[in-house]
Protein backbone atom coordinates (compact mmCIF):
# COMPACT_ATOMS: atom_id res chain seq x y z
CA UNK A 1 0.00 0.00 0.00
CA UNK A 2 2.79 2.21 0.71
CA UNK A 3 4.49 1.29 -2.24
CA UNK A 4 1.93 2.58 -4.57
CA UNK A 5 2.60 6.24 -3.58
CA UNK A 6 6.26 4.86 -4.09
CA UNK A 7 5.19 4.06 -8.14
CA UNK A 8 3.16 6.75 -8.27
CA UNK A 9 6.41 9.57 -7.61
CA UNK A 10 8.65 7.57 -10.20
CA UNK A 11 6.51 8.47 -12.97
CA UNK A 12 6.31 11.98 -11.92
CA UNK A 13 10.17 11.75 -11.03
CA UNK A 14 10.90 10.22 -14.23
CA UNK A 15 8.16 12.79 -16.58
CA UNK A 16 10.92 15.62 -15.09
CA UNK A 17 13.89 13.71 -15.91
CA UNK A 18 12.30 13.46 -19.65
CA UNK A 19 11.51 17.54 -19.32
CA UNK A 20 15.43 18.26 -18.58
CA UNK A 21 16.56 16.00 -21.38
CA UNK A 22 14.47 17.88 -23.78
CA UNK A 23 15.36 21.45 -22.03
CA UNK A 24 19.27 20.52 -22.52
CA UNK A 25 18.55 19.35 -26.17
CA UNK A 26 16.70 22.92 -26.83
CA UNK A 27 19.65 25.06 -25.23
CA UNK A 28 22.41 22.90 -26.89
CA UNK A 29 20.97 23.79 -29.66
CA UNK A 30 20.81 27.79 -29.36
CA UNK A 31 23.37 28.42 -32.05
CA UNK A 32 21.78 26.00 -34.56
CA UNK A 33 20.37 27.79 -38.02
CA UNK A 34 16.68 27.50 -37.79
CA UNK A 35 16.23 25.17 -35.25
CA UNK A 36 13.00 24.87 -33.64
CA UNK A 37 12.69 24.20 -29.58
CA UNK A 38 10.59 21.01 -28.53
CA UNK A 39 8.29 21.15 -25.27
CA UNK A 40 7.21 17.78 -23.74
CA UNK A 41 3.94 17.20 -22.74
CA UNK A 42 2.37 15.43 -19.92
CA UNK A 43 -1.28 13.78 -18.81
CA UNK A 44 -2.42 12.12 -16.15
CA UNK A 45 -2.98 8.15 -15.90
CA UNK A 46 -6.19 6.68 -15.68
CA UNK A 47 -7.66 6.48 -12.19
CA UNK A 48 -8.69 3.98 -9.54
CA UNK A 49 -12.14 4.52 -7.66
CA UNK A 50 -12.00 2.76 -4.62
CA UNK A 51 -15.40 3.77 -3.47
CA UNK A 52 -17.89 5.41 -6.25
CA UNK A 53 -19.67 8.45 -5.57
CA UNK A 54 -23.79 7.75 -4.37
CA UNK A 55 -26.93 9.73 -5.08
CA UNK A 56 -27.78 9.31 -1.30
CA UNK A 57 -27.04 8.30 1.86
CA UNK A 58 -23.16 8.99 1.76
CA UNK A 59 -20.57 11.04 -0.13
CA UNK A 60 -21.44 11.90 -3.56
CA UNK A 61 -18.26 12.23 -4.73
CA UNK A 62 -16.93 8.96 -3.90
CA UNK A 63 -12.86 8.52 -3.73
CA UNK A 64 -10.36 7.96 -6.81
CA UNK A 65 -6.46 7.65 -6.25
CA UNK A 66 -4.72 8.67 -9.31
CA UNK A 67 -1.43 6.69 -10.81
CA UNK A 68 0.95 9.24 -11.96
CA UNK A 69 1.83 11.16 -15.31
CA UNK A 70 3.06 9.94 -18.63
CA UNK A 71 4.51 11.97 -21.51
CA UNK A 72 2.08 11.97 -24.43
CA UNK A 73 4.25 13.88 -26.75
CA UNK A 74 7.05 16.35 -27.56
CA UNK A 75 5.66 19.15 -29.59
CA UNK A 76 8.22 21.55 -31.83
CA UNK A 77 7.47 25.00 -31.06
CA UNK A 78 6.99 26.36 -34.43
CA UNK A 79 7.42 30.40 -33.91
CA UNK A 80 9.90 31.88 -36.11
CA UNK A 81 13.53 32.55 -34.56
CA UNK A 82 15.02 36.18 -34.89
CA UNK A 83 16.24 36.83 -38.80
CA UNK A 84 20.17 37.55 -38.75
CA UNK A 85 21.51 39.69 -41.41
CA UNK A 86 24.37 38.06 -43.01
CA UNK A 87 24.59 39.26 -46.67
CA UNK A 88 25.53 36.09 -47.94
CA UNK A 89 23.93 35.67 -51.41
CA UNK A 90 22.97 32.10 -50.83
CA UNK A 91 21.91 32.69 -47.27
CA UNK A 92 17.91 32.46 -47.33
CA UNK A 93 15.55 33.07 -44.39
CA UNK A 94 11.90 31.73 -44.77
CA UNK A 95 9.65 35.02 -42.96
CA UNK A 96 6.15 33.34 -42.23
CA UNK A 97 5.42 29.46 -42.33
CA UNK A 98 7.26 26.63 -45.10
CA UNK A 99 10.09 24.46 -44.95
CA UNK A 100 12.58 24.19 -47.89
CA UNK A 101 12.39 20.42 -49.39
CA UNK A 102 15.94 19.04 -49.86
CA UNK A 103 16.65 15.21 -50.94
CA UNK A 104 18.32 12.74 -48.90
CA UNK A 105 21.15 10.40 -50.04
CA UNK A 106 18.76 7.68 -49.90
CA UNK A 107 15.97 9.98 -52.05
CA UNK A 108 13.35 10.68 -49.88
CA UNK A 109 13.12 14.26 -48.78
CA UNK A 110 13.00 15.50 -45.97
CA UNK A 111 12.34 19.68 -45.03
CA UNK A 112 14.27 22.22 -42.90
CA UNK A 113 14.28 26.05 -41.70
CA UNK A 114 17.75 26.10 -41.90
CA UNK A 115 18.51 28.43 -44.86
CA UNK A 116 22.14 28.44 -45.11
CA UNK A 117 22.97 27.30 -48.48
CA UNK A 118 26.34 26.12 -50.45
CA UNK A 119 27.22 25.10 -53.88
CA UNK A 120 28.96 21.69 -54.55
CA UNK A 121 31.56 21.51 -57.26
CA UNK A 122 28.65 20.88 -59.64
CA UNK A 123 27.16 24.53 -59.11
CA UNK A 124 23.94 22.53 -57.87
CA UNK A 125 22.76 24.33 -54.49
CA UNK A 126 23.05 22.07 -51.47
CA UNK A 127 22.44 22.97 -48.00
CA UNK A 128 25.21 22.73 -45.09
CA UNK A 129 25.51 18.78 -45.42
CA UNK A 130 25.78 19.09 -49.26
CA UNK A 131 21.55 17.81 -49.62
CA UNK A 132 20.51 19.31 -53.01
CA UNK A 133 17.21 21.40 -52.72
CA UNK A 134 14.46 19.94 -54.42
CA UNK A 135 13.32 20.75 -56.70
CA UNK A 136 17.25 21.01 -57.89
CA UNK A 137 18.64 24.63 -58.79
CA UNK A 138 21.65 24.92 -60.51
CA UNK A 139 24.51 27.89 -60.87
CA UNK A 140 26.39 27.83 -63.69
CA UNK A 141 30.41 28.80 -62.39
CA UNK A 142 30.80 32.14 -64.52
CA UNK A 143 28.40 34.00 -62.37
CA UNK A 144 29.31 36.91 -60.80
CA UNK A 145 25.67 38.36 -58.99
CA UNK A 146 22.93 35.60 -57.62
CA UNK A 147 19.47 36.95 -56.72
CA UNK A 148 16.88 35.58 -54.65
CA UNK A 149 13.42 37.27 -54.64
CA UNK A 150 10.95 37.31 -52.08
CA UNK A 151 8.87 34.72 -54.24
CA UNK A 152 11.57 32.60 -54.06
CA UNK A 153 12.67 33.31 -58.15
CA UNK A 154 16.75 32.45 -58.16
CA UNK A 155 18.59 34.86 -60.78
CA UNK A 156 21.94 35.27 -62.25
CA UNK A 157 24.01 37.65 -63.84
CA UNK A 158 26.64 36.95 -66.06
CA UNK A 159 29.84 38.47 -66.84
CA UNK A 160 29.38 41.30 -70.00
CA UNK A 161 25.67 40.48 -69.76
CA UNK A 162 23.44 43.60 -67.74
CA UNK A 163 20.14 41.65 -67.29
CA UNK A 164 19.56 39.06 -64.65
CA UNK A 165 18.43 35.26 -66.11
CA UNK A 166 16.49 32.91 -64.17
CA UNK A 167 17.93 29.61 -63.05
CA UNK A 168 15.36 28.11 -60.78
CA UNK A 169 12.60 28.60 -58.21
CA UNK A 170 12.81 27.88 -54.59
CA UNK A 171 9.86 25.98 -53.18
CA UNK A 172 8.33 25.87 -49.88
CA UNK A 173 6.51 22.96 -48.20
CA UNK A 174 3.70 23.23 -45.44
CA UNK A 175 2.40 20.17 -43.08
CA UNK A 176 -1.36 20.20 -41.64
CA UNK A 177 0.41 19.90 -38.45
CA UNK A 178 3.65 20.95 -38.57
CA UNK A 179 4.35 20.42 -34.87
CA UNK A 180 3.72 16.53 -35.50
CA UNK A 181 7.55 16.65 -38.31
CA UNK A 182 9.62 13.74 -36.98
CA UNK A 183 13.22 15.18 -36.47
CA UNK A 184 15.96 13.14 -37.87
CA UNK A 185 18.92 14.71 -37.07
CA UNK A 186 20.92 17.29 -39.17
CA UNK A 187 18.70 19.98 -38.97
CA UNK A 188 16.15 17.71 -40.95
CA UNK A 189 12.41 16.84 -40.30
CA UNK A 190 10.36 14.46 -42.22
CA UNK A 191 7.03 13.28 -42.81
CA UNK A 192 4.74 11.17 -40.19
CA UNK A 193 1.71 10.00 -39.89
CA UNK A 194 0.55 12.61 -37.63
CA UNK A 195 1.97 15.64 -39.61
CA UNK A 196 0.23 14.81 -42.92
CA UNK A 197 1.23 15.29 -46.40
CA UNK A 198 3.29 18.05 -47.35
CA UNK A 199 1.56 20.62 -49.71
CA UNK A 200 4.26 22.91 -51.74
CA UNK A 201 3.85 26.28 -53.56
CA UNK A 202 5.53 29.46 -54.48
CA UNK A 203 6.91 31.23 -51.43
CA UNK A 204 4.55 34.44 -50.93
CA UNK A 205 1.47 32.43 -52.17
CA UNK A 206 -1.58 32.36 -49.71
CA UNK A 207 0.19 30.51 -46.68
CA UNK A 208 3.16 30.80 -47.50
CA UNK A 209 6.14 32.35 -45.77
CA UNK A 210 8.34 35.10 -48.50
CA UNK A 211 12.17 34.36 -48.67
CA UNK A 212 14.68 36.44 -47.45
CA UNK A 213 18.13 36.81 -49.26
CA UNK A 214 21.09 37.30 -47.12
CA UNK A 215 19.63 35.93 -43.75
CA UNK A 216 19.52 33.44 -41.23
CA UNK A 217 17.22 32.13 -39.04
CA UNK A 218 17.83 32.01 -35.59
CA UNK A 219 16.97 28.99 -33.02
CA UNK A 220 13.74 30.13 -31.78
CA UNK A 221 15.13 28.62 -28.40
CA UNK A 222 14.15 31.42 -25.09
CA UNK A 223 17.24 31.02 -23.19
CA UNK A 224 15.74 32.84 -20.16
CA UNK A 225 12.34 30.25 -20.58
CA UNK A 226 14.50 27.27 -20.48
CA UNK A 227 16.42 28.25 -17.58
CA UNK A 228 13.34 29.12 -15.51
CA UNK A 229 11.71 25.60 -16.87
CA UNK A 230 15.02 23.73 -15.80
CA UNK A 231 14.60 25.22 -12.33
CA UNK A 232 10.77 24.28 -12.03
CA UNK A 233 11.88 20.65 -13.27
CA UNK A 234 14.55 20.56 -10.79
CA UNK A 235 12.39 21.51 -7.55
CA UNK A 236 9.40 19.14 -9.02
CA UNK A 237 11.86 16.39 -9.59
CA UNK A 238 12.91 16.23 -5.69
CA UNK A 239 9.26 16.65 -4.56
CA UNK A 240 8.62 13.51 -6.63
CA UNK A 241 11.94 12.21 -4.43
CA UNK A 242 10.77 13.75 -1.43
CA UNK A 243 7.76 11.51 -1.92
CA UNK A 244 9.81 8.62 -2.96
CA UNK A 245 11.67 9.38 0.50
CA UNK A 246 8.47 9.26 2.55
CA UNK A 247 7.12 6.10 1.65
CA UNK A 248 10.57 4.47 2.01
CA UNK A 249 10.63 6.06 5.50
CA UNK A 250 6.87 4.69 6.18
CA UNK A 251 8.00 0.98 4.66
CA UNK A 252 10.89 1.02 7.35
CA UNK A 253 8.64 2.45 10.11
CA UNK A 254 6.33 -0.65 9.05
CA UNK A 255 9.10 -3.00 8.95
CA UNK A 256 11.91 -2.12 11.46
CA UNK A 257 8.86 -1.49 14.74
CA UNK B 1 -10.11 -6.83 22.91
CA UNK B 2 -9.10 -3.00 23.29
CA UNK B 3 -10.68 -1.21 20.06
CA UNK B 4 -7.99 1.53 20.32
CA UNK B 5 -5.60 -0.50 18.09
CA UNK B 6 -8.59 -0.86 15.37
CA UNK B 7 -8.89 3.31 15.84
CA UNK B 8 -4.60 3.50 15.39
CA UNK B 9 -5.21 1.34 12.21
CA UNK B 10 -7.89 3.22 10.42
CA UNK B 11 -5.76 6.29 11.31
CA UNK B 12 -2.45 4.57 9.76
CA UNK B 13 -4.61 3.76 6.71
CA UNK B 14 -6.42 7.20 6.26
CA UNK B 15 -2.82 9.01 6.11
CA UNK B 16 -1.62 6.12 3.73
CA UNK B 17 -4.32 7.25 1.44
CA UNK B 18 -3.46 10.70 1.83
CA UNK B 19 0.32 10.21 0.90
CA UNK B 20 -0.89 8.48 -2.25
CA UNK B 21 -3.12 11.39 -3.58
CA UNK B 22 0.27 13.80 -2.71
CA UNK B 23 2.00 11.33 -4.60
CA UNK B 24 -0.12 11.59 -7.62
CA UNK B 25 -0.51 15.71 -7.26
CA UNK B 26 3.24 15.93 -7.19
CA UNK B 27 3.84 13.64 -10.33
CA UNK B 28 1.03 15.94 -12.39
CA UNK B 29 2.60 19.18 -11.15
CA UNK B 30 3.31 19.84 -15.02
CA UNK B 31 0.29 17.98 -16.93
CA UNK B 32 -1.43 21.33 -18.86
CA UNK B 33 -5.21 21.78 -17.23
CA UNK B 34 -3.98 19.13 -14.47
CA UNK B 35 -7.04 19.96 -11.32
CA UNK B 36 -5.69 18.43 -7.91
CA UNK B 37 -7.52 16.01 -5.65
CA UNK B 38 -8.04 16.47 -2.63
CA UNK B 39 -8.85 13.92 0.30
CA UNK B 40 -11.26 14.89 2.96
CA UNK B 41 -11.19 12.64 6.49
CA UNK B 42 -14.37 12.32 8.69
CA UNK B 43 -14.60 10.64 12.28
CA UNK B 44 -17.57 7.87 12.57
CA UNK B 45 -18.38 7.50 15.87
CA UNK B 46 -19.60 4.01 16.50
CA UNK B 47 -21.04 3.01 19.81
CA UNK B 48 -18.05 0.58 20.18
CA UNK B 49 -15.70 1.39 17.85
CA UNK B 50 -14.87 4.98 17.01
CA UNK B 51 -12.47 5.10 13.98
CA UNK B 52 -11.47 7.44 11.37
CA UNK B 53 -11.49 6.94 7.47
CA UNK B 54 -11.79 8.95 4.11
CA UNK B 55 -15.03 10.05 3.88
CA UNK B 56 -14.46 11.62 -0.32
CA UNK B 57 -11.64 13.16 -2.61
CA UNK B 58 -12.64 16.20 -4.35
CA UNK B 59 -11.56 17.65 -7.21
CA UNK B 60 -9.66 21.22 -6.24
CA UNK B 61 -11.01 23.40 -9.22
CA UNK B 62 -9.03 26.16 -8.39
CA UNK B 63 -7.30 27.36 -11.35
CA UNK B 64 -3.85 27.33 -12.54
CA UNK B 65 -1.97 29.99 -13.93
CA UNK B 66 -1.63 30.75 -17.49
CA UNK B 67 1.33 29.94 -19.85
CA UNK B 68 1.93 32.14 -22.61
CA UNK B 69 3.01 30.16 -25.54
CA UNK B 70 1.74 31.97 -28.38
CA UNK B 71 0.87 29.01 -30.00
CA UNK B 72 -2.83 30.03 -32.14
CA UNK B 73 -4.39 26.48 -31.47
CA UNK B 74 -3.99 27.23 -27.58
CA UNK B 75 -6.49 28.12 -25.80
CA UNK B 76 -7.29 28.65 -21.88
CA UNK B 77 -10.52 29.36 -20.20
CA UNK B 78 -11.15 32.93 -18.83
CA UNK B 79 -13.34 32.16 -16.01
CA UNK B 80 -15.58 29.12 -14.95
CA UNK B 81 -15.77 26.03 -17.39
CA UNK B 82 -14.56 23.29 -19.56
CA UNK B 83 -13.98 22.43 -23.29
CA UNK B 84 -15.89 19.12 -24.63
CA UNK B 85 -13.53 16.33 -25.64
CA UNK B 86 -14.52 13.49 -27.22
CA UNK B 87 -12.79 10.11 -26.77
CA UNK B 88 -11.57 7.45 -29.42
CA UNK B 89 -14.42 4.87 -27.86
CA UNK B 90 -16.62 7.76 -28.40
CA UNK B 91 -17.28 9.09 -24.66
CA UNK B 92 -17.35 12.56 -23.71
CA UNK B 93 -15.16 14.29 -21.21
CA UNK B 94 -14.06 17.46 -19.86
CA UNK B 95 -10.71 19.35 -19.51
CA UNK B 96 -9.21 23.06 -18.81
CA UNK B 97 -6.27 21.68 -20.82
CA UNK B 98 -6.25 23.65 -23.70
CA UNK B 99 -3.05 22.71 -25.63
CA UNK B 100 -4.81 21.87 -28.80
CA UNK B 101 -3.00 20.36 -32.15
CA UNK B 102 -3.92 18.99 -35.21
CA UNK B 103 -4.00 15.99 -36.87
CA UNK B 104 -2.47 14.91 -40.20
CA UNK B 105 -6.53 14.90 -41.09
CA UNK B 106 -6.65 18.45 -39.83
CA UNK B 107 -8.89 17.53 -36.74
CA UNK B 108 -8.66 19.48 -33.91
CA UNK B 109 -7.27 17.09 -30.77
CA UNK B 110 -5.46 17.16 -27.27
CA UNK B 111 -2.38 15.55 -27.40
CA UNK B 112 -3.41 12.27 -26.24
CA UNK B 113 -5.47 12.14 -29.97
CA UNK B 114 -9.08 12.49 -28.44
CA UNK B 115 -10.61 15.46 -30.68
CA UNK B 116 -11.78 18.82 -29.54
CA UNK B 117 -15.54 19.24 -29.86
CA UNK B 118 -17.70 22.15 -31.02
CA UNK B 119 -20.94 23.38 -31.07
CA UNK B 120 -21.60 21.53 -34.12
CA UNK B 121 -19.36 18.33 -33.36
CA UNK B 122 -15.46 18.14 -34.13
CA UNK B 123 -13.59 20.71 -35.84
CA UNK B 124 -11.51 20.27 -38.95
CA UNK B 125 -9.26 22.24 -40.48
CA UNK B 126 -8.61 22.14 -44.05
CA UNK B 127 -5.03 21.40 -45.20
CA UNK B 128 -2.50 24.05 -45.44
CA UNK B 129 -5.12 26.85 -43.98
CA UNK B 130 -3.42 28.75 -41.14
CA UNK B 131 -5.72 27.86 -38.26
CA UNK B 132 -6.21 30.00 -35.24
CA UNK B 133 -8.63 30.52 -31.92
CA UNK B 134 -10.40 34.07 -30.99
CA UNK B 135 -11.27 35.19 -28.39
CA UNK B 136 -14.76 34.38 -28.42
CA UNK B 137 -13.62 30.90 -28.49
CA UNK B 138 -14.53 30.60 -32.81
CA UNK B 139 -11.57 28.54 -34.56
CA UNK B 140 -11.02 30.12 -37.92
CA UNK B 141 -9.13 28.64 -40.89
CA UNK B 142 -7.56 31.60 -43.42
CA UNK B 143 -9.95 33.97 -41.55
CA UNK B 144 -13.17 31.76 -42.75
CA UNK B 145 -15.13 30.86 -39.30
CA UNK B 146 -14.87 26.57 -39.55
CA UNK B 147 -16.33 25.92 -35.84
CA UNK B 148 -16.68 26.88 -32.21
CA UNK B 149 -15.01 25.94 -29.14
CA UNK B 150 -17.70 24.11 -27.01
CA UNK B 151 -17.20 25.01 -23.29
CA UNK B 152 -19.65 23.29 -20.74
CA UNK B 153 -20.13 24.44 -17.23
CA UNK B 154 -21.57 22.30 -14.06
CA UNK B 155 -24.04 22.89 -11.57
CA UNK B 156 -22.33 20.64 -9.00
CA UNK B 157 -18.51 20.94 -10.27
CA UNK B 158 -17.86 18.99 -6.94
CA UNK B 159 -19.68 15.43 -8.22
CA UNK B 160 -16.99 15.04 -10.89
CA UNK B 161 -14.90 12.39 -11.21
CA UNK B 162 -11.12 12.19 -12.80
CA UNK B 163 -10.76 10.29 -16.03
CA UNK B 164 -7.21 10.60 -16.36
CA UNK B 165 -5.54 12.45 -19.66
CA UNK B 166 -6.62 15.91 -17.56
CA UNK B 167 -10.08 15.15 -17.82
CA UNK B 168 -12.74 15.23 -16.12
CA UNK B 169 -16.40 12.47 -16.39
CA UNK B 170 -19.49 14.49 -15.67
CA UNK B 171 -21.44 12.14 -13.52
CA UNK B 172 -25.79 12.13 -13.66
CA UNK B 173 -26.24 14.26 -10.71
CA UNK B 174 -23.70 17.26 -11.64
CA UNK B 175 -26.01 18.68 -14.10
CA UNK B 176 -24.17 19.82 -17.31
CA UNK B 177 -25.08 22.91 -18.93
CA UNK B 178 -23.30 24.85 -22.17
CA UNK B 179 -21.61 28.04 -21.92
CA UNK B 180 -22.22 30.08 -24.81
CA UNK B 181 -20.71 33.04 -24.36
CA UNK B 182 -16.78 31.66 -22.57
CA UNK B 183 -14.17 33.74 -23.07
CA UNK B 184 -10.84 32.15 -23.70
CA UNK B 185 -7.68 33.47 -23.78
CA UNK B 186 -5.56 32.48 -27.14
CA UNK B 187 -2.37 31.43 -27.69
CA UNK B 188 -2.27 30.55 -23.18
CA UNK B 189 -2.29 26.76 -22.30
CA UNK B 190 -3.70 26.74 -18.49
CA UNK B 191 -1.24 24.89 -16.19
CA UNK B 192 -1.64 22.25 -13.33
CA UNK B 193 -3.07 23.99 -9.85
CA UNK B 194 -0.86 21.92 -7.73
CA UNK B 195 1.58 23.83 -5.43
CA UNK B 196 4.42 21.75 -4.69
CA UNK B 197 5.25 23.33 -1.01
CA UNK B 198 1.78 23.08 -0.02
CA UNK B 199 1.60 19.14 -1.43
CA UNK B 200 4.86 18.72 0.30
CA UNK B 201 3.77 20.08 3.94
CA UNK B 202 0.80 17.95 3.56
CA UNK B 203 3.07 14.93 2.82
CA UNK B 204 5.19 15.55 6.01
CA UNK B 205 1.73 15.88 8.12
CA UNK B 206 0.53 13.10 6.52
CA UNK B 207 3.77 10.83 7.27
CA UNK B 208 3.98 12.46 11.13
CA UNK B 209 0.33 10.91 11.67
CA UNK B 210 1.05 8.08 10.46
CA UNK B 211 4.15 7.36 12.37
CA UNK B 212 2.22 8.64 15.08
CA UNK B 213 -0.75 6.04 14.76
CA UNK B 214 1.58 3.59 14.11
CA UNK B 215 3.06 3.91 17.75
CA UNK B 216 -0.23 4.73 19.77
CA UNK B 217 -1.20 1.03 17.96
CA UNK B 218 2.26 -0.22 19.23
CA UNK B 219 1.39 1.60 23.12
CA UNK B 220 -1.54 -0.41 22.56
CA UNK B 221 -0.34 -3.52 21.53
CA UNK B 222 2.15 -3.19 24.83
CA UNK B 223 -0.67 -2.05 27.53
CA UNK B 224 -2.18 -5.53 26.22
CA UNK B 225 0.74 -7.87 26.58
CA UNK B 226 1.56 -6.17 30.12
CA UNK B 227 -1.96 -6.97 31.01
CA UNK B 228 -1.47 -10.57 29.99
CA UNK B 229 1.81 -11.22 31.70
CA UNK B 230 -0.26 -9.06 35.00
CA UNK B 231 -2.58 -11.89 34.52
CA UNK B 232 -0.14 -14.73 34.37
CA UNK B 233 1.56 -13.73 37.74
Amino acid sequence: MGSNAMFTAVTGAGAQQLRIDVISNNLANLGTVGYKASRPQFEDLLYETIRPGVAEGGSPTGIQFGRGTRIVGTEKIQSSGVLRTTEQALDVAIDGRGFLAVQQLNGDIAYTRNGSLKLDPNGTVVNTSGLPLDPPITIPPDTVEIQITQDGIVSIRQPGSPTLSEVGQIQLAVFPNETGLTAIGGNLLVESDSSGAPTTGTPGDEAFGLIQQGALEEANVNIAEELVNLILAQRAFEANTRVISASDEILRFVTQR
Amino acid sequence: MSSGLYTSLSGAIANLQQIEVVANNVANSDTAGFRRDQLRFDTVLGAALPFARTADDRVDLTPGTFKLTGNPLHAAIDGEGFFAIQNPDGSETYTRRGDFRLTAAGLLTLPSGASVLGTGGPITIPPGARAEIAADGSVSADGAIVGQLRVVRFDAPELLEKAGESGVRATAEAGLQDVPDARVAAGFVEQSNVDLSGELVTLILAQRSFEASMNSLRINDELTQSLIQQAER
